[in-house]
């Protein structure tokens, strides 16, 4: 883990965010927002007995977040589409995410049958090297990859039957796109997916990748989920911008995309037949049963709504479908208001 | 004579953002709440005056405030609530006012927000601050116990009724908020509950509120109150406003919020309202200050995120 006292690279800096990430869903889980008992196996020695809770208005951004982003994913892995082909997920940037393991128990608890030939992450070789040591040492990460577990390229990838981690620069494309060819089968639907990370990469990047994406995976049923934040051209963002810099953190991207359609438009330019986006805030207030919205206030007393508000409106989560009929109808994933 | 000179040089020292000892704490905190609890539940106060919303700890921005309105006991000063918590020096910021209280009682109000609270000051930073700065819970405790002793409100010659969070449908006249024991520690509910955490919203009556605690009410209520009171106008902080303020229902009530760029991350303006002796309002706002980034561990900052 990088420490912001130490003057670091713009690279190590990005990679950093993801520790803040993982801290957040952490302190997320512990105070019951989320359910998730494998962050805080990843957590970082030296932050392994640390007791910082985030505040209320980031745990409950955290919650919003990953039951928006649950849920897409979940259609996508449950959607009829390419019955008996199975699924792949193709997670960009996906640091220390746990959602691979969490939706494993959940089909587990459910009785579902896992269809998702393939779940690929990709990230800094930092990122994975760390995340590879950590899955094929405990036995809880390990048991649920399906079969043998093998680390290649000098441990900072690893191989199973059901997921496997790869280290590569996303704004390498050629890179990325040569590694993943001998895993991912362009027939099979595939979920691209993209948790706080376009906003780091160049926007050329990103629409690179997002071609690329299009043109390569079968249009029915394959999709896109990213969350990132947007409309930081005002107030709010000038003083995200300066706040991120003091920590040489800066956000490529932020320019592009001013507004909930820029994100969408982002998808729909790529080639995507249908895209859309709604702001966390908009998430939370319309999309996120009242049931779980009820529980949730419950955990912590908010004590102000309308920095909340301000906060959660400047991140997004969006979906798009690479094919399949018009409009709604033909959307593989979604998230629908009340 | 020496307590005065002793309390000069408390304040010299706080205003340059260093703590005072904790027996010096202890002994301030004494005599604070021998002047309070001397104060009514709705304390009358005379024009003109300089109402000034919440603060939560950013110091450097408090004496921006001092530099905009005036320093005390130049100028007469109401504060509204919410003290401490959020920012990065909530200990220098409510003792500063808790001297100059006991410096210059007549010229300093201070009432009670819902952030002068145990249990909330426990989960917004106030309590952890005091264990970094002083070592112990002590500081804290009291700090609390003077929390206690602060008005509920207060009422500008008679015609503008000031409060931290708003009205409560248990209170239809200000008498009814002079029979409630303020002693305590801010209830779950009730009166006292509510007219530290509701908000004026737009609906008719009165609504559930999305915090959890106090209601939302709409201009109805406002303006019934009002009439019923023989008020020109409410007075209120509590909300985040990014103009720094907010009148609402025919300027019958506003939101002063005096907080800039909120957690170092909101990117608001804050404001304060001059009434002068006939009562007219100025709304003077300002900016944040520059060494208060200079002060903030670059980390924390960015911790606020989703990153």
């Amino acid at each position: 883990m990088a420490s912001s006292s130490v003057p670091q690279s713009s690279d190590a800096a990005t990679r950093s965010t993801d520790t803040d990430a993982l801290v957040s869903r952490t302190s997320a889980a512990s105070l019951g927002y989320i359910l998730d008992p494998y962050s805080c196996h990843l957590l970082p020695p030296s932050l392994r007995r640390s007791t910082d809770k985030r505040p209320p208005l980031i745990n409950l951004g955290t919650h919003a977040r990953t039951w928006a982003v649950d849920h897409l994913v979940r259609q996508f892995l449950l959607s009829g589409e390419g019955k008996g082909k199975g699924k792949q997920v193709l997670s960009l940037g996906a640091g220390t995410d746990t959602r691979f393991w969490r939706f494993r128990d959940e089909w587990e608890r459910q009785g579902w049958e896992w269809e998702c030939r393939k779940w690929v992450e990709v990230d800094f070789e930092e990122a994975t090297a760390s995340k590879a040591r950590s899955i094929s040492g405990k036995l809880a990460f390990k048991s649920k990859l399906g079969g043998e577990v093998k680390i290649a390229q000098g441990g900072t990838a690893l191989h199973s039957p059901l997921y496997s981690l790869l280290p590569t620069d996303l704004r390498s494309l050629p890179t990325l796109s040569s590694s993943l060819s001998p895993i991912l089968d362009p027939s099979i639907p595939t979920l691209l997916l993209a948790e706080c990370v376009l906003i780091y990469l160049p926007p050329s990047s990103t629409s690179d990748l997002l071609h690329w994406f299009a043109e390569t995976f079968v249009k029915d049923g394959s999709a896109a989920v990213s969350y990132d934040p947007f409309g930081l051209q005002d107030n709010f963002g000038q003083v995200m911008i300066r706040n991120l810099a003091t920590r040489n953190l800066s956000l490529p991207a932020a320019p592009t995309t001013p507004t909930l359609n820029s994100l969408s438009n982002r998808l729909i330019d790529a080639g995507f037949s249908s895209a859309n986006s709604l702001s966390i805030a908009q998430i939370r207030e319309g999309v996120l049963p009242k049931e779980e919205a009820a529980r949730v206030a419950k955990i912590e007393q908010i004590d102000e709504v309308e920095e909340l508000n301000l906060v959660l409106q400047h991140y997004a989560v969006t979906w798009g479908s690479l094919g399949g009929g018009e409009g709604e109808v033909g959307e593989v994933v979604g998230l629908r208001m009340r | 004579m020496s307590s005065i000179s002793s309390l000069d040089r408390q304040i010299q020292q706080l205003k340059d953002c260093q703590p005072i000892s904790e027996q010096q704490v202890k002994e301030l905190c004494l005599k604070a709440r021998e002047i309070l609890v001397e104060e009514a539940n709705v304390q009358w106060i005379d024009s003109p005056v300089t109402i000034c919303g919440d603060i939560h700890g950013q110091f450097w921005d408090l004496l921006e405030l001092f530099k905009v309105g005036g320093m005390c006991p130049d100028t007469n000063y109401l504060f509204l609530g919410d003290y401490v918590d959020r920012g990065f020096y909530s200990v220098e910021t409510f003792l500063l006012l808790l001297a100059l209280k006991v410096r210059y009682p007549d010229r300093i109000t201070l009432i009670r927000g819902n952030h002068e609270s145990r249990q909330i000051t426990q989960v917004y930073g106030f309590y952890d601050e005091c264990l970094r700065k002083f070592g112990s819970a002590s500081v804290w405790r009291y700090c609390c116990e003077v929390f206690d002793y602060l008005s509920l409100g207060a009422v500008v010659d008679g015609k503008v009724f000031c409060v931290h969070g708003g009205l409560s449908p248990n209170v239809t006249s200000l008498d009814q908020i002079r029979l409630i024991d303020r002693k305590q520690e801010v209830p779950h509910d009730g009166a006292m509950c509510d007219l530290l955490w509701s908000d004026p919203d737009d609906i008719e009556g009165w609504g559930l509120s999305p915090r959890g605690a106090g209601y939302l009410f709409g201009a109805d209520i406002v303006k019934t109150f009002a009439h019923a009171n023989n008020l020109d106008l409410i007075a209120r902080a509590h909300q985040l406003v990014m103009e720094g303020h907010k009148l609402m229902f025919d300027d019958l009530i506003v939101t002063v919020w005096s907080a800039p760029n909120y957690c170092y991350r909101c990117g608001n303006v804050a404001s304060i309202l001059e009434l002068d002796e006939n009562l007219n309002p100025t709304y003077r706002s300002f900016d944040a200050a520059t060494q208060d980034t200079r002060g903030i561990p670059a980390k924390s900052t960015a911790l606020q995120y989703f990153l």
